[in-house]
């Protein structure tokens, strides 16, 4: 995932909140858990401490509907880094479907 | 559900995400990656980043992974979508690995204690050279090896990579001609592996990692597969989120996340599983259930020794009860369902408090032979008082009903680590065995194995006694019966039961641990180091070449990335060089001992190896494949055909091809000068679709029931063998009213001596906690957060309650991790083990709980 740092992160939060312009901060996806984690290549980002219980109670839906994409939403939308292509059908987005085994989060992105 | 998995996903993802966005009033955050294009792509692609393939060095799932690395580290660990075992999936844990090599305290230099009275301490250590540890590990091994050679041991793992598994073993086994030799692997495997031995007289599974794909029905028993094989059940939950039809039913003592997917969760009373798994096959016995065709084809049917008592005391195998537990005798199929009559639905819900509807539910699903059911377990049934009795039962259920080998249609053991098959079973480094399913105690064993070492005829006869097993090491250790023990790849102080005991920390006759002396192979400090006489610094994972084989048959190579720190090495560069000291001037048949033995791969004069370490990994292999592929050594061969050992039934191709492919499942059939792997063991179908058309043509039948030839069994019958239910060893008391289990979870493997050093997943699971049934806490005047002593007739320790942990216990039972060195749960667990397969059992000590 993306190697933004916690600044940059922090700004674009608040460029979003308050402008709602386009923030090119560079986030790359990774949330700042704890307002800590910096993540490298390939390691998926921890849920941040907000989001405890979440999946417990929505499971992937209550994932989805903030990281992925489909007509009616947008992980941009819901300010949420985005989920990536090889997370869905066939590594394409525009399926709009997550691929199966993927569906199960917690494996690799537990609470932090 | 009624609805297709893309419209739930839909569905749900559009009621969900108006909610989300809500607060954000639509905000384009322009995070710099599109949906879909990967942010590593870019430092992927970099300059001076050079990609080598590998395997995860965690659990038994075997994930296939590519490594990055640049100037010298590693940069990324990503999924291997050439991998078959998982097809680019990892967890956490893996996608984590790069990191766990750079704890700021890796070892990177040999360390010696001078003063044994500072063992058990972080201090005592000394920083030394090589030349010295090596020769104060050699010089005491040889001591010991001269003086009384059942004083000396080796405690392996099932992390510990296949050619220096081998290495080990042959150093251990016909250079010192000891047996005093076991695995890590005892405490997790040891039970599936005897059950697969008595019952196939092979050890192996027969499906592979395909069948969760294919199944319709999954009944995990004894299996948190969420949180100990991630992988594997991020694809259960696929199967059954890919069809509304598939069904899960999770038999287990506790709620986990595993049974988060169940369709039914049947909790039962711990130990109670084999009460249940007989009614289930008396169930379908006693209403013509069963496959009649099958069984008459394939199906054999014994019982055993019975009433065998508990291993509590050290002179438990020795007694009339352990020198008995292994005997059998045939009996016919009326006989057999004579026995499991008493086990009717009624009395199974009566020992194992699980309805009887519910366990009838499940018999009449192995019933329906309309829908393949998959049986998944773990180390619920293995670390169990009767675990290898639990195995057969599991087994006998799909044999009754036709369940086995087939695809989705089958019995799967899960192991527990990455090299556990390929490197404890596959190479024997039990204190039992000979490589590839050879046993020490069979001369045909011993002759062919004599004929691939190039020993003379007979030499390996002073090993035809099997050596202490694990639990028999740590004992004899404490009393002060071990003079030498060299330990690597495992962390045993944390990892072992009963560490009271082991540690010195209870019984004043039990301090055999400050006089032994004590050799740990290592990467990172450990408590294990703290009593460790010389540490010796190990290269990490991919800091050198390996091979792992993971549970489904599958043998993967990972290669080397990176160099080690400091002056760690290889472990088998330590291992030739203590070899050639402590076989310096010693001869076998004439020859010199260490050039017999390792002469093909090292020159001990230049005290360096004779080539790469791909060379040496695949000399090596070679030699090892040669059990597998007899026509490669002319003695061998003659030996296979005469005693009818059929070695090429698990026949290994050459070790290039392991990384041209990505990993292979054995055997490995050379077809046409292709080599091709098989998926479906005694499995009757094409080759090339991962069928074993091969072996069953060869030593089988073709055109029996189901299609499936079981060639590697006596008679080509495996063995239903009736098992009864017998109880614990220790039931709650009012002195100790509580069940203890434990086990692992998901972001630490094992002891967490590297997880632990992973900031992220330190992060996710910083600490053990104790999870209690909140009505247990009230009753004890215990809330969340609150500290508890946990206390067992074994020993006690100190945790933090918690009701909200990842496990839910029922009333009476509780449970926590063991990573945690800190709290060391294992100060209390019991070290009594199923007396067959001599594996502890860490999921029933009885504790009393109270608050701090």
């Amino acid at each position: 995932m993306g190697m933004g740092t916690k600044a940059a992160r922090a700004a674009a939060m608040g460029a979003m909140a308050l402008t709602m312009a386009l923030a090119a901060a560079g986030c790359g996806g990774a949330p700042s858990a704890g307002g800590a984690a910096e993540y490298g290549p390939g390691e998926p980002p921890l849920m941040s401490a907000s989001h405890q219980g979440r999946y417990e109670s929505l499971g992937m839906a209550g994932c989805y509907g903030c990281h992925g994409a489909n007509e009616a939403t947008d992980h941009m939308l819901a300010a949420a880094p985005a989920l990536p292509a090889d997370h869905y059908v066939d590594g394409d987005v525009a399926t709009f479907e997550v691929f199966g085994p993927r569906g199960e989060c917690i494996t690799c992105h537990p609470q932090g | 559900m009624d609805i297709t998995r893309r419209k739930f996903v839909k569905a749900s993802a559009i009621a969900l995400a108006s909610a989300a966005a809500g607060g954000t009033m639509g905000a384009l955050s322009g995070c710099g990656t599109e949906s879909g294009a990967p942010a590593a792509a870019a430092s992927a692609d970099a300059a001076g980043t050079v990609k080598t393939v590998g395997v995860c060095r965690f659990c038994g799932c075997g994930c296939g992974v590519i490594v990055e690395a640049k100037d010298g580290r590693l940069v990324s660990v990503t999924g291997d979508p050439e991998n078959g075992s998982s097809r680019g999936l990892n967890c956490v844990k893996g996608y984590y690995l790069a990191n766990a090599l750079y704890g700021d305290d890796r070892l990177t230099k040999p360390l010696i204690r001078d003063d044994k009275a500072t063992k058990g301490t972080d201090g005592g250590l000394r920083e030394a050279t090589w030349d010295e540890a090596l020769d104060l590990v050699a010089a005491r091994l040889k001591e010991t090896w001269k003086a009384d050679k059942s004083r000396l041991a080796f405690w392996g793992s099932g992390q510990q990579p296949i050619v220096e598994g081998y290495a080990t073993a042959k150093f251990w086994k016909a250079g010192l001609l000891s047996n005093n030799i076991d695995p890590n692997a005892r405490l997790c495997m040891a039970s599936a592996v005897v059950g697969f031995m008595n019952i196939f007289q092979t050890d192996e599974p027969a499906g592979c990692y395909a069948d969760i794909d294919e199944t319709d029905v999954f009944v995990t028993w004894g299996a948190n597969m969420a949180e100990a094989h991630p992988m594997l059940y991020s694809r259960l939950t696929a199967r059954k989120l890919a069809d509304s039809n598939v069904r899960h039913y999770d038999v287990t003592t506790l709620t986990t996340r595993t049974s988060a997917s169940a369709d039914k969760v049947l909790q039962f009373a711990p130990g109670s599983d084999i009460a249940i798994a007989n009614a289930i096959a008396n169930y379908l016995i006693q209403n013509n259930l069963y496959d009649r065709e099958f069984v008459a084809d394939h199906i054999q049917f014994k019982q055993g020794a019975e009433n065998i008592g508990n291993a509590f005391e050290d002179g438990y195998d020795a007694s009339e009860a352990g020198k008995t537990v292994d005997s059998v005798e045939n009996i016919t199929f009326e006989q057999f369902a004579a026995r499991l009559a008493p086990y009717t639905l009624e009395y199974a819900e009566e020992v194992s408090g699980v309805p009887a509807a519910d366990i009838q539910e499940l018999a009449e699903v192995f019933a329906d032979k309309s829908r393949k059911v998959l049986s998944l377990w773990t180390m619920g049934v293995n670390q169990h008082n009767r675990g290898t009795w639990m195995n057969h039962c599991i087994y006998n259920i799909h044999f009754l009903t036709g369940r086995y080998a087939l695809p989705g249609d089958g019995a799967f053991s899960l192991t527990g680590q990455p090299s556990a098959c390929g490197t404890a079973r596959e190479v024997g480094t039990f204190s039992h065995r000979l490589p590839a399913d050879l046993l020490v105690a069979k001369a045909p064993h011993r002759r062919y194995s004599e004929a691939i070492w190039n020993l003379p005829e007979g030499y390996l006869d002073a090993i035809e006694k099997p050596g202490m097993h694990t639990v028999k090491m740590f004992r004899e250790l404490s009393k002060g019966n071990v003079d030498f023990l060299w330990t690597a790849h495992n962390n045993w102080a944390v990892s072992m039961p009963n560490l009271t005991r082991f540690l010195g920390r209870g019984d004043s006759d039990k301090q055999g641990i400050f006089d032994c002396f004590i050799c740990v192979s290592e990467v990172y400090p450990t408590l294990s180091t703290q009593y460790a006489d010389v540490v010796l610094p190990a290269a990490m994972w991919v800091e050198r070449e390996g091979a792992f084989g993971n549970g489904e048959r599958r043998t993967a190579v990972f290669e080397k990335a990176i160099d080690p720190p400091g002056e760690a090495q290889w472990d088998l560069w330590m291992l030739m060089e203590i070899a050639k000291r402590v076989l310096e001037g010693e001869t076998i048949g004439g020859q010199d001992a260490f050039d017999l033995l390792f002469g093909a791969v090292y020159d001990k004069q230049a005290g360096q190896f004779k080539g790469s370490q791909r060379e040496v990994c695949r000399t090596l292999w070679e030699e090892y494949r040669t059990f597998s592929n007899p026509q490669l050594n002319e003695k061998a061969a003659a030996i296979n055909a005469a005693e009818k050992l059929k070695m090429e039934a698990k026949q290994l191709a050459p070790y290039d091809l392991y990384i041209e492919n990505h990993g292979l499942t054995w055997p490995v059939r050379e077809v046409n000068g292709q080599w091709l792997p098989t998926l479906w063991r005694f499995c009757d179908g094409p080759q090339e679709d991962g069928f074993d058309q091969l072996g069953v043509q060869q030593y089988g039948e073709q055109d029996l029931a189901a299609g499936v030839s079981f060639y590697k069994s006596a008679d080509r019958k495996p063995s239903a063998v009736f098992r009864p239910y017998e109880p614990p060893a220790e039931v709650p008391s009012q002195e100790y009213p509580f069940w203890f289990c434990t086990g692992r979870l998901l972001e630490h493997w094992h002891t967490g001596s590297m997880t632990r050093r992973v900031p992220e997943l330190h992060r996710a699971l910083p600490s053990a906690l104790l999870d209690m049934n909140p009505a247990d806490c009230e009753r004890l005047g215990l809330k969340d957060g609150d500290r508890a002593r946990v206390t067992s007739r074994y020993g006690s320790f100190e945790i933090t309650v918690s009701t909200a942990g990842r496990t839910v216990p029922p009333e009476g039972m509780a449970f926590a991790p063991f990573f945690a060195d800190e709290t060391l749960v294992n100060l209390a667990v019991q070290d009594v083990y199923c007396p067959l397969s001599k594996e502890p059992d860490f999921k029933k000590t009885c504790v009393a709980i109270e608050k701090i």
